[in-house]
């Protein structure tokens, strides 16, 4: 079995906006090490809020268990998210995780060049220019690389986000709807472009789209939502995870059995 | 890293980053040219008023008698007092002053000397030997600049015939304008002393001008009158009525030994005729010989024993004697020889045989308090043991030292009367505070003097409020300041709120992200400030320039102090840091993920 980098259990987050509050609710989830997940749904199920607690910028309100398998001060071991300090979690953060913005999420003060290597200047991490130079030549940016960010279309500035996130071989990718704001076409191209590099790279990825003809088929699990009205002020939102067409157990289901 | 990301960032909005940097420099500017307005005016004021040591002359308001020694004590006790010299008599000072170019003009002369702020403070060197300083007005009057020799020339009527003396000083410098508003001249004391010698009648041998000495006459305590037959009651009456003398006594021939310092011969009847008070002159001593012409009486002048020292000529031990006077008409009854003149210019002093001490020697008078050395040669006579004595002339002239200061003057081998003392003098206390005190000390001393009292009162009122003024202008202003600037760096923090949390969620730390702003708003405020402090340097100069017709050399209306100028950047940069990390805190506070997707 490969190496498990997330490992959720019954983690909870509930935020209140206008006395009207959202729950998600995520009974069990499990990454693997060079998994490609694809998390899938309608606006408002709490997608990014579980990106965000993957990517260990949102606290969950309620935990039974949460742990993220990276190397932090020399040491490789699966951590307990409940255990880190803030300045922990961006040093986790820092190197090994790779983040893929909707709208790239570029610094408009930097070039593309600068840009995509911001993420290894900051985790340190060593530069293989040869690497470099397959990611950029790959993704189309070889003649972008003096531009800002400004300049480049979507699809670029999508794709220079890709780089950044993949440049110092993090362990996890999380890209949240990175095809959003393309068009079809070229969606499937970074699709397509992400999943091969960072299986190249021997990164997890996961994946938020809120299309599911992206994804279907190619994914070797997918996070779909159950949502409950309860009252006209609260909306409970449950994951469900399924391996191709087997629904994974939730953990009380297997309690219970 | 994040210091250059923060760099990069600026560049990159460079037009947004112009506008802050303009802004916090419109900012900063006028509180400069505020700050430099109040301590370029106020110290120019000051520097006018305050500091003017014009504002710190005390100056007696009548003549009077100050001794060599009143100076000396307010020098030595009154640590507040700067600069004190004496002055000489009002009349005296005037002389007239003549340039090379031939333009005459009357000046008065002031004495000065080391540390005299009235030159000091307004741009002179205290003159050397041989060198003058003149007030502004002087030079002006004369057209005559510093590094000439000018002429200065006194006048004095001896016998209603008019006499010149003259005289060349070179001018070191002239005084600033505000200095003094007389045509004058400031000289060493020696010069003004020389002047008023000169004017008085005197000789004054330095600078080789004509007239008498001022030699010590001889003054008597009273005489002894010896007669062969007991002198009548209408006599003695004689005696006393109009010679000078007042008391009359007869004595024994023991109470006489011990006033003459010898027995005097049997058969003779003695009576001291004395003065009361003060010592009488020759004329006393001339008018009882007259009273008493053709009677075959003796008389000899009498002076209260001196107590006196004498030593070798080459120093040693000095022993103690007490001098009386011998008259050349002691020998008559029975009295010693008197001294004949020898080579030596020195004056003669007999003295008992028992004094090791023979030729010259050194005699030093004390008594009084006053002192007095003169080269003597000592001739060894029958004299009882520890006296001496001089001739009647010497000895009346050292008793004079009971009244007045003496000195011995060696190229004319005569005793001169010494300078009694001072007319007035020029006072400087060290601050404008301490010459009201300085003035209640004169007063308890019964000296009355001026001083510039109500002045001084208006120059510190007007001070104070000038500062208040100034500090409550200053108040405003940079309350509004630090709030603009304040609001300037946060604002701009909010802009890069998203960037901020792009930085954070690319795994930054809380206090990198905080820095952030932080070096921005160092690097903007530092800008604004080098463009406010060339815009202050630019006004300063146009200031200084408009009222340059009103300045005098160095100073400006508009200038700051470098500790004003370290106070203003560590102000700016202490308020540049508060207000981007509160801004910066305040754009962290949230989680990353909330704050990016908060759109």
């Amino acid at each position: 079995m490969t190496e498990v980098i997330y490992r959720l259990r019954e983690v909870g987050k509930e935020r209140s906006k206008g006395g009207v509050s959202f729950v998600l609710n995520v009974p069990e989830l499990t990454v693997h090490r060079g998994e490609f997940i694809a998390v899938v749904g309608a606006s408002g199920c709490g997608k990014s809020t579980l990106l965000d607690m993957l990517a260990l910028v949102l606290a969950p309100t309620s935990l039974s268990s949460f742990t993220i398998r990276a190397r932090l001060g020399g040491e490789r071991k699966a951590w307990k998210r409940e255990e880190l300090s803030d300045n922990d979690l961006a040093r986790i953060r820092r190197s090994a995780i790779g983040y893929v913005l909707q709208h790239g999420g570029l610094l408009p003060f930097l070039s593309v060049r600068d840009n995509i290597l911001l993420t290894a200047a900051i985790s340190g991490a060593t530069l293989d220019e040869d690497r470099f130079g397959h990611l950029v030549a790959r993704l189309g940016l070889g003649d972008q690389m003096g531009k800002k960010p400004q300049h480049l279309s979507g699809g670029q500035r999508q794709r220079a986000a890709v780089a950044r996130a993949l440049v110092h071989r993090p362990v996890i990718i999380l890209a949240d709807e990175p095809t959003a704001a393309v068009d079809h076409p070229t969606a499937l191209e970074i699709r397509d472009e992400l999943r091969e590099l960072a299986s190249q790279a021997g990164s997890a990825v996961v994946m938020v789209t809120h299309d599911r003809s992206l994804v279907a088929g190619i994914a070797d699990a997918e996070v779909h939502f159950s949502l409950q009205r309860l009252s006209p002020a609260r909306t409970v939102s449950t994951t469900i995870v399924w391996r191709g067409d087997t629904r994974v157990r939730q953990p009380q289901a297997r309690t219970s059995a | 890293m994040i210091v250059r990301l923060a760099f990069r960032d600026l560049l990159h909005d460079w037009l947004l980053s112009t506008c802050l940097v303009l802004a916090i420099a419109s900012i900063i500017a006028p509180l400069l040219i505020l700050f430099g307005l109040k301590s370029g005016v106020i110290g120019v004021m000051r520097g006018r008023l305050v500091e003017d040591p014009a504002n710190r002359e005390i100056r007696p308001a009548v003549s009077r008698r100050f001794p060599r020694s009143w100076f000396e004590q307010v020098r030595g006790e009154h640590p507040e007092v700067a600069f004190v010299i004496p002055m000489t008599r009002q009349i005296s000072t005037s002389v007239t002053a003549v340039a090379p170019g031939g333009k005459r003009t009357p000046l008065s002369l002031m004495a000065t000397g080391a540390d005299d702020p009235l030159l000091t403070e307004n741009g002179a060197a205290v003159p050397g030997k041989g060198a003058c300083v003149l007030t502004d007005g002087a030079a002006a009057a004369l057209a005559i600049d510093p590094g000439t020799d000018l002429r200065f020339e006194v006048t004095r009527i001896v016998h209603g015939q008019p006499e010149k003396a003259r005289l060349s000083l070179r001018v070191g410098a002239v005084l600033n304008a505000r200095a003094s508003g007389l045509k004058a001249a400031y000289v060493p004391l020696e010069v003004l002393e020389a002047v008023e010698d000169f004017r008085d009648g005197r000789a004054v041998p330095a600078f080789d001008w004509p007239g008498r000495l001022p030699e010590a006459y001889p003054v008597y305590d009273g005489v002894l009158v010896l007669t062969r037959e007991p002198l009548a009651k209408l006599e003695q009456i004689r005696l006393i009525s109009g010679t000078g003398f007042s008391d009359l006594k007869t004595l024994s021939a023991a109470e006489a030994e011990e006033l003459l310092n010898f027995p005097p011969a049997p058969g003779w009847h003695i009576c001291r005729v004395a003065v009361k008070k003060r010592p009488a002159g020759e004329e006393s001593v001339r008018a009882v010989r007259h009273k008493l012409r053709g009677t075959g009486a003796v008389v000899l002048p009498w002076i209260r024993p001196l107590a006196v020292k004498l030593s070798g000529a080459g120093g040693g031990t000095s022993i103690p004697l007490r001098l009386f006077a011998l008259d050349p008409q002691a020998a008559r009854v029975g009295g010693p020889e008197e001294l004949l003149p020898t080579s030596s210019r020195e004056p003669h002093i007999a003295c008992s045989d028992d004094i090791p001490l023979q030729g010259a020697s050194l005699l030093t008078v004390t008594v009084d308090g006053r002192s007095l050395s003169l080269p003597v040669s000592v001739f060894g006579k029958a004299l009882s043991p520890g006296t001496a004595m001089a001739a009647t002339g010497l000895a009346g002239r050292l008793n004079l030292l009971r009244q007045r200061d003496l000195a011995w003057d060696q190229p004319s081998a005569t005793l001169l009367l010494s300078r009694r003392g001072y007319a007035g003098f020029r006072m400087y206390t060290r601050t404008i505070d301490q010459v009201e005190k300085m003035e209640q000390v004169l007063a308890r001393q019964g000296i009355t003097v001026h001083t510039k009292k109500q002045r001084i009162a208006e120059v510190r009122r007007l001070d104070r409020y000038l500062g208040l003024i100034f500090w409550l202008i200053a108040t405003v202003g940079v309350i509004g300041g630090v709030s603009a600037l304040t609001a300037s760096l946060y604002a701009s923090v909010e802009r890069k709120k998203k960037e901020l949390n792009m930085l954070r969620l690319l795994g930054f730390l809380k206090r990198e992200i905080v820095l952030f702003p932080v070096c921005q708003g160092l690097i903007l405020s530092g800008t604004g400030l080098a463009v406010a402090g060339m815009v202050f340097i630019l006004v300063s100069r146009v200031i200084d320039r408009l009222f340059s017709s009103h300045l005098r050399g160095a100073e400006s209306l508009c200038t700051l102090h470098a500790n004003q100028v370290v106070i203003l950047v560590a102000g700016l940069a202490v308020s540049s840091v508060c207000s981007a990390v509160l801004a910066a805190l305040q754009a962290v506070r949230l989680d990353p993920a909330e704050a990016l997707r908060d759109e």
